[in-house]
C-alpha cells in the first residue's frame, strides 16, 4: 500500500480541503486550504476533484519518503528534489506531475517571497474525516492526525494511484501585490482615524498562523466605551484589538469574536494577502 | 424583528436584530437561522445573541436572493421554549479560579455568589469560539469583565462568567473568561450523531456537587 513518511516535519504541515462548512453554528471553524487557487491547481493537474485534500505547508515543506509509487504535484513558489534510492537527484518544479518510486525522498527548498505551498496526490487518503472534511484544525483539534500538525516519523497511508488525466486550470500570479481591496466592516462607523487605515501602509509580521495575521501599521482607534457582544466572523475580517493592533482573520478563525471589525478583505484578494511574505508592505483600498 | 441586513465581506451578511439581548430575540434569530440554512448555496450561519451572520457561495446563490429570502422569513409570535438540562458543577475553589474576585465584585459572600449562579435556569444563546462551547445567560448578578490578561490555559470543563453571561470550555484552551467552577459533563463529543449536548434555545439548570462527587463522576 502506498504512503508517505515524514523524514522532517516541515513548517505547519496540515492536510486541507475545501473546509468544514455547515457546522459553524456549533462553534466549529471553517478551516480549509488558505490558498484554494493553488489547491485547485494541483488537483486539476492530477485529475482529482478540485477539493481533494492536499498537504499545506508554510515557508518550507517536509522531507517526505515515499512508500510504494506515489504520483504527486506541487504548487506555490519553490523548487524541490526527488532524491532517488540509487543516489540520483531529479529536480522538480511546481505545476508538473511526478511519480516518485518506493524509497525516494522528496525534499523542498524554502518558498521564495511567498508563504504557503501545496502538495497534492493522485491517491485517496486512507483516513477518516471529521464533519465530512479532511482539513486539520489545530485550534479545535479536529480532522485527521488528531487535529495536529504532522511531525517527523508520521506516516500517511494512501490508496493506489488513480490514473486520471490532467484538467485545464487557471494559472495564478503569485507575485505579492501592493494593494489589498476591502469592504467596510460591521463596526466601520466606530473607528475614529479610518483615513489612517488607507493612507498609511501596513506590513506583514512573523506573528501569524492559520487563525490570523497581525499586521504592522498605524494604531487604529475606536470610540466604543463598552465591550462588544461576540458576533459571527467571516474569513478576511479585519479586527482591531483594544490597543489598536490590526489582525486579519484567516481560515481557522473562531466562529465568533468580540473585537470590532473595521473592514473585510475582498474574496479575490484573500489569498494574495495571506500569501504575502514577511516584511512585505502594502496598502488597503476601499472597493 | 430584523432591524438591518448589512453586507459583511463579499460573501457574508450581518443581520441585526436590535440592541436588546433576550431569549425572545434569540429564539427569533434561531428561527431565521434554521430557515435560511435550507437555502441552496448557504455555506454556514452563526447566530449570536442579537445577530446572525450568513455566509454563502456566490457561484450558487446571489447576494440579493439571500437578502430577499432573509427579509421574507415570517417569524412566528410564539416560539416554543426549549428543554431544561440539569448540569452538575463543582464550585470548590480548586476549580472556581475567580470565585473570590467575582464575589467581591458582586458584593456577596462566596456561598451566596455560588447559590445565585445555580438559582435559576439560564438560557442557551448559541455556540462560539470553540466547538460546542455554549454561551448562556442571564445570571442574576453582574460578574466582572473579561480578564485583562487571558489565561494561557483554561482546563476543560471550566465554566466562564463575564457580566451576565456564561460559557463552558469544551476543551483545554487559552481563555479570558472569569472561571466560577467546573463541570464533569462533556458538552461536545465529535463522535456522536448530535455532537452538542445542549441546543441553542434550551435552558441550563446548574446544581452543585462536591469535589468528591466531581472526581467520582465518570
Amino acid at each position: 500500500m502506498p504512503g508517505i513518511k515524514f523524514i522532517t516535519s516541515g513548517v505547519s504541515v496540515t492536510l486541507q480541503d475545501n473546509g468544514r462548512y455547515g457546522v459553524q453554528h456549533l462553534g466549529i471553524s471553517p478551516s480549509g486550504a488558505i490558498d484554494k487557487r493553488l489547491m485547485h491547481t494541483v488537483n486539476s493537474l492530477l485529475g482529482n476533484c478540485l477539493n481533494h485534500p492536499v498537504l499545506e505547508f508554510a515557508l518550507i515543506g517536509p522531507a517526505l519518503q515515499v512508500i510504494g509509487n506515489v504520483k504527486f504535484c506541487c504548487a506555490g513558489k519553490f523548487n524541490f528534489n526527488i532524491n532517488k534510492v540509487d543516489g540520483r537527484i531529479q529536480s522538480g518544479t511546481v505545476d508538473k506531475v511526478y511519480t516518485a518510486q518506493n524509497g525516494d525522498t522528496i525534499t523542498f527548498e524554502p518558498c521564495k517571497n511567498h508563504t504557503y505551498g501545496y502538495i497534492g496526490f493522485a491517491h485517496n487518503f486512507l483516513i477518516s474525516p471529521d464533519f465530512k472534511s479532511y482539513s486539520i484544525d489545530t485550534r479545535s483539534s479536529l480532522g485527521p492526525n488528531s487535529g495536529k500538525v504532522f511531525q517527523k516519523d508520521d506516516i500517511i497511508d494512501l490508496g493506489e494511484i488513480r490514473f486520471t488525466n490532467s484538467q485545464d486550470y487557471k494559472s495564478v500570479d503569485l507575485d505579492p501585490t501592493k494593494v489589498i481591496k476591502v469592504t467596510k466592516g460591521p463596526q466601520w462607523n466606530n473607528f475614529i482615524n479610518r483615513e489612517d487605515f488607507f493612507n498609511k501602509s501596513f506590513s506583514i509580521t512573523t506573528k501569524r498562523n492559520r487563525v490570523g495575521m497581525y499586521l504592522k501599521g498605524p494604531a487604529i482607534k475606536n470610540n466604543m466605551k463598552h465591550d462588544m457582544m461576540s458576533e459571527g466572523i467571516v474569513k478576511g475580517a479585519i479586527q482591531i484589538t483594544p490597543n489598536g493592533k490590526t489582525v486579519v482573520l484567516l481560515s481557522d478563525h473562531g466562529t465568533t469574536g468580540g473585537y470590532p471589525k473595521i473592514a473585510v478583505v475582498c474574496d479575490e484578494d484573500y489569498e494574495k494577502l495571506a500569501q504575502m511574505p514577511f516584511n512585505h508592505q502594502f496598502n488597503f483600498i476601499l472597493e | 424583528m430584523i432591524t438591518e441586513v448589512l453586507l459583511y465581506g463579499d460573501s457574508g451578511l450581518m443581520c441585526n436584530f436590535g440592541n436588546k439581548v433576550t431569549p425572545q430575540v434569540n429564539d427569533a434569530i434561531l428561527f431565521v437561522n434554521n430557515q435560511i440554512q435550507q437555502l441552496t448555496g448557504i455555506l454556514y450561519t452563526v447566530p449570536t445573541y442579537n445577530k446572525l451572520v450568513v455566509y454563502f457561495d456566490k457561484t450558487q446563490v446571489s447576494t440579493s436572493l439571500v437578502i430577499d429570502t432573509i427579509k421574507q422569513i415570517k417569524i412566528p409570535a410564539n416560539l416554543s421554549s426549549g428543554k431544561v438540562h440539569n448540569i452538575p458543577v463543582c464550585y470548590d475553589l480548586e476549580f472556581g479560579l475567580d470565585l473570590v474576585k467575582i464575589s467581591e465584585h458582586i458584593g456577596l459572600s462566596i456561598k451566596q455568589t455560588v447559590e445565585s449562579h445555580y438559582s435559576k435556569p439560564l438560557y442557551m444563546y448559541g455556540y462560539g469560539f470553540l466547538p460546542g462551547m455554549p454561551k448562556y445567560g442571564d445570571t442574576t448578578y453582574c460578574a466582572p469583565r473579561r480578564l485583562e490578561k487571558p489565561r494561557s490555559s483554561v482546563p476543560s470543563g471550566s465554566l466562564g462568567w463575564v457580566e451576565y453571561y456564561g460559557s463552558a470550555y469544551t476543551k483545554e484552551s487559552p481563555g479570558g473568561w472569569n472561571i466560577v467552577g467546573r463541570t464533569p459533563i462533556q458538552f461536545f463529543d465529535k463522535s456522536k450523531q448530535s455532537p452538542c449536548l445542549i441546543d441553542p434555545g434550551d435552558w441550563i439548570q446548574f446544581y452543585p456537587i462536591t469535589l468528591k462527587e466531581f472526581y467520582a463522576w465518570n
